[in-house]
């Protein structure tokens, strides 16, 4: 697993720098003839946010009838959560490599706190706190490069994930999978270099969409 | 550009801000030591002993119809559904019943020839999407009136442990019969009686707690019984 992952993470930033010459001969994206660009957004909701099932206390529904889900340690010591979620930031390196693919790496990072409370009392518990850095070597596919100042794109992106924390008084310290999938994005140019770029995303980090802003040089 | 860069900027900070918020609120959880409805607490106690009663209801019913038609001596294979001995209305009968799949295996007992039964079970039993180990001892009397096949009974609660992850386990009761009548439709709708529930974790009592039922509409709830 380690080796692979070296491998990934230098493989791309190599394959970014000896596809300059080749591209640049072979001719550039036709929007403004830009090779490399860096990218800096921001995605929401974190797909923790959207996913997340901390709490052994559902509210179940029965027709009109709602009814708490639990057992007695869902009763008395629950794990119902008051979570807070930071959006998902992240920051794109990327090159074209012929007009119609692009390669990037992109890091991202969120994150999340909160704290668990006795349903008897609201008294807190414990409280936990995690960073989550991910880095994902990304291809973007552009399939639509209009004349009109604008481009679609699909993409995907698989790395790793690192979170970082403490759960009460256990520190956390993991690593695990991270993906992405960009079913559609669109990227319009400014008469400069700057250009503001809007995807749909669905993956292991981000459920729903990101917005960036992109500088290209 | 300047103009795209401080209106990306504002909307970052609007959605930092929005996202910083919370959206459980520990209030809606709290539980005060008197008369109240609804409470977590109340929802357990309620969802178990319902839960209970109304699946042996149905075991007991199930097996009436077995008797009632003879089923359970025909030759057919009955034993995946019902096991008999003898009739379930004769005394000393002793019946398992496999026909409810909540309660499979639960046996029904029968020590004279009147229309009380016991009915026993230790082995797993789902209340709120959570499978327990739970034991369980219900006496049942069988009412005049009902709906269908459906009859109006009281249930006494002599016992049910139930032990639990973590620690926790409780032990409930009834405070005499409960009355488990056929409401408006064809099912169990309208208990009145009194439940108690001790609730401990190791071997230690951390609650009581009381439920009256009164009739279809209504229960009252009490915490920290001392």
């Amino acid at each position: 697993m380690g080796k692979r992952l070296l491998f990934l993470l230098c493989a791309v930033p190599a394959l970014l720098l000896s596809s300059r010459e080749a591209t640049a001969q072979e001719g550039r994206s036709r929007m403004l003839g830009f090779l490399d660009e860096l990218t800096v957004g921001f995605g929401g909701a974190p797909a923790g946010f959207v996913f997340e099932d901390g709490s052994n206390t559902d509210e179940d529904y029965y027709g009109s009838y709602s009814y708490l889900n639990t057992d007695l340690s869902g009763l008395y010591t629950p794990t119902v959560k008051n979570s807070v979620y930071s959006p998902v930031l992240f920051l794109e390196t990327g090159t074209y490599l012929t007009s119609w693919l692009r390669l990037g790496l992109h890091l991202g990072y969120y994150h999340n706190r909160g704290e668990s409370f006795l349903p008897i009392s609201g008294d807190v518990t414990r409280s936990y706190s995690y960073k989550n850095f991910f880095i994902l070597p990304q291809a973007k596919f552009i399939w639509l490069d209009s004349s009109l100042g604008y481009y679609l794109y699909s993409g995907v992106d698989v790395g790793c994930k690192l979170v970082r924390g403490h759960d009460g008084e256990d520190k956390i310290s993991k690593v695990g999978f991270a993906g992405d999938l960009i079913p559609f994005g669109i990227s319009i140019m400014g008469k400069k270099a700057v250009s503001i770029s809007f995807e749909s995303v669905f993956g292991s980090e981000v459920m729903g969409g990101r917005l960036s802003i992109s500088y290209r040089f | 550009m300047r103009r795209i860069i401080i209106f990306a900027a504002l909307v970052t900070c609007v959605l930092l801000a929005g996202c910083d918020r919370d959206y459980y609120d520990p209030s809606y959880y709290k539980v005060e030591n008197t008369y109240h409805h609804s409470t977590p607490g109340e929802n357990y106690m309620s969802s178990l002993v319902r839960a209970l009663v109304v699946d042996n209801l149905s075991a007991m019913e199930s097996a009436q119809s077995f008797d009632h038609y003879d089923l359970w001596k025909s030759s057919f294979k009955t034993d995946s559904y019902v096991h008999g001995d003898k009739s379930l209305w004769d005394a000393g009968a002793e019946w398992t019943v496999n026909y409810v799949e909540a309660v499979k295996g639960v046996k029904i007992k029968k020590e004279a020839a009147d229309s009380t039964w016991s009915m026993t079970r230790s082995k797993l039993y789902k209340v709120n999407s959570f499978d327990y180990p739970t034991d369980y001892t219900l006496i049942l009397h069988m009412l005049p009136g009902g709906v269908y096949n459906h009859h109006n009974w009281e249930v006494t609660i002599t016992n049910i442990e139930r032990t639990e992850r973590d620690g926790y386990s409780c032990h409930s009761w009834s405070d005499g019969p409960v009355s488990v009548l056929v409401a408006d439709s064809d099912y169990w709708g309208s208990f009145s009686g009194q439940i108690y529930l001790t609730v401990k974790k190791g071997s230690e009592v951390i609650d009581n707690a009381f439920l009256a039922f009164v009739g279809n509409s209504d229960t009252f709830y009490f915490r920290d019984l001392h």
